[in-house]
């Protein structure tokens, strides 16, 4: 499978505080990729950059097959782009920022276009400056996906939507994707939500991704574990040891990465007992994988 | 595309160019008000000649005012959301500034339409004496090319980086500053920087000139 995106060895740095370093990552072609990370993590950066927006100090950024920087104009006709803050003229109504948008897109779909503003309930003589939020995102996401494109890069989408709201917009991108076959590019700190629909994810944390892999990977390989009589340093484990804490007594929690089953047995021939394997859902692990990276660990 | 673009932007300047185009009426009516009806008497010549005169200034003022407007409603809607959405749209920067800048030039366009067709009604009207002619197109073509100018300064200000705009407004802000101290305090008999600029931009070939040349309705 050929990627969509592929960023290798990135950097950038937009403040003194704040940097992106050497970052890799790659979207297969197809996937639906959760792009998560804690507010500032650097997530809206990396997506400004791979869409041609900011330009970075070193690596290179692959899109749809272009070169980014310079092939941005031919990779952007490609990608539905929905920015986390509303980004259309306020002082457009919803018929005229369609109508503009439309002039730069030969791709544009009026019969599609037409479908989803009544599925959204938005009137053409709407101003866009006196959008609700909901509606300012229904807007945009009618906007994005009105073009057909390729690849759909969203920017915490639905982030201060209500639930109905969100229900309405993630049905459309769902909609779209199962019938288009499209790529998936969806930056949120609402896990949750990337676990029903992503079958990627990525994990961006002060600037690095710290972990990338298919979701059910992610979300069936992190467990903690409930463990006795451990011996304070530990050999070499077959499993990747994200963090260990003391809970009662002698008991500790261990938060580990790539578990099996028959793992079991190592921790008999370090004469230890493994009392629980408790199974993390996605947010779990989420914070398992963040708060071990922020320690120096190895995610 | 243009169109779109051209649009929107008639959108944002609306009020200025209808405005102007207005002002552009009223300016060839006060200017010829010397001239009484039906009366082709040369007593009359030296008031009139006052008057174009100063309709002349008139018509800078108006080109440089509409100038500056159009130039800043190209860019403040971009400018309000931090350029995302201009810089999401699928075609080159230079571009997408192109066709902003054409959509602004055809605005100025229309109003100097407006100068030359009010002009020259107003001197069709105006009995003018046989030694004096009208020259409304010329003057709209002036009007035309003289708002680009100012047009084309503060478009490409706007256009730039704002961090870099910053830098290049205090650093010739400081220059000034240092040059009219200088003067005040006597080292130097005059600004020398200041002077400097404003002859490089207004006088010769300086690219404000025309506006220290008359912009002419009528004239001989």
């Amino acid at each position: 499978m050929s990627d969509a995106i592929a960023l290798k060895h990135v950097a950038y740095r937009p403040a003194k505080e704040f940097a992106i370093r050497d970052l890799s990552m790659t979207v297969p072609t197809g996937a639906i990729y959760g792009f998560l990370g804690p507010n500032g993590s650097g997530k809206t950066t990396t997506i400004k950059l791979l869409l041609g927006m900011l330009e970075a100090a070193r690596g290179v950024i692959e899109v749809l097959g272009h070169t980014i920087p310079q092939g941005a104009p031919q990779a952007l006709a490609r990608i539905g782009y929905v920015p986390e803050r509303l980004h259309l003229y306020g002082s457009l109504t919803v018929g005229e920022i369609m109508d503009y948008h439309r002039a730069f897109y030969a791709t544009w779909d009026a019969g599609r276009a037409a479908e989803l503003r009544g599925q959204f309930s938005l009137r053409t003589e709407q101003k866009i400056e006196r959008l609700s939020k909901g509606e300012s995102g229904k807007l945009m996401m009618l906007l994005a996906l009105a073009t057909q494109p390729e690849l759909l890069v969203l920017d915490e989408p639905t982030d201060g939507l209500d639930p109905v709201v969100r229900r309405d917009v993630l049905a459309a991108l769902v909609e779209y994707v199962s019938a288009r076959n499209a790529t998936v590019l969806v930056s949120s700190h609402l896990v949750h939500e990337q676990e029903r629909i992503c079958d990627w994810v990525g994990v961006m944390d002060d600037g690095a991704l710290v972990a990338e892999m298919p979701m059910h990977t992610f979300r069936s390989g992190i467990k903690r574990l409930r463990v006795s009589g451990a011996p304070p340093v530990v050999p070499a484990a077959p499993f990747t040891i994200l963090g260990r804490t003391v809970t009662a007594g002698a008991e500790k929690e261990w938060g580990v990465r790539g578990w099996q089953p028959e793992m079991a047995a190592w921790f008999t021939a370090q004469g230890a007992t493994l009392r629980e394997v408790i199974d993390l859902d996605l947010e779990e692990s989420f914070v398992e994988l963040l708060s071990t990276a922020r320690s120096g660990g190895t995610a | 595309m243009f169109r779109a673009v051209l649009n929107t932007q008639w959108k944002w300047s609306r009020p200025i160019v209808l405005l102007a185009v207005l002002v552009a009426g009223y300016i060839p009516i006060s200017a010829l008000r010397a001239m009484p009806y039906k009366s082709v008497d040369t007593y009359y010549i030296p008031s009139l000649y006052q008057g174009i005169i100063g309709a002349s200034i008139h018509y800078q003022l108006l080109a440089l005012a509409v100038a500056v407007v159009v130039a800043i409603a190209s860019w403040q809607a971009d400018a309000h959301r931090q350029h995302v959405y201009a810089l999401s749209l699928p075609l080159p920067r230079w571009r997408f500034v192109l066709l902003r800048f054409g959509a602004g030039a055809a605005l100025l366009g229309a109003v100097a339409v407006a100068v030359g067709l009010f002009g020259g009604i107003a001197a069709a009207i105006a009995p003018l004496p046989a030694m004096l002619h009208a020259y409304p197109v010329g003057l709209a073509v002036r009007f035309w090319l003289g708002a680009l100018v100012p047009f084309a300064m503060i478009f490409a200000l706007l256009a730039s980086d704002p961090k870099r705009v910053r830098i290049i407004v205090a650093a010739i802000a400081t220059i000034v500053a240092v040059d009219l101290l200088l003067a005040s305090v006597g080292t130097t008999d005059k600004p020398l920087v200041l002077g400097w600029i404003l002859d490089g931009v207004y006088a010769g070939s300086g690219p404000l000139a025309a506006f220290l040349n008359r912009w002419m309705l009528v004239d001989v």
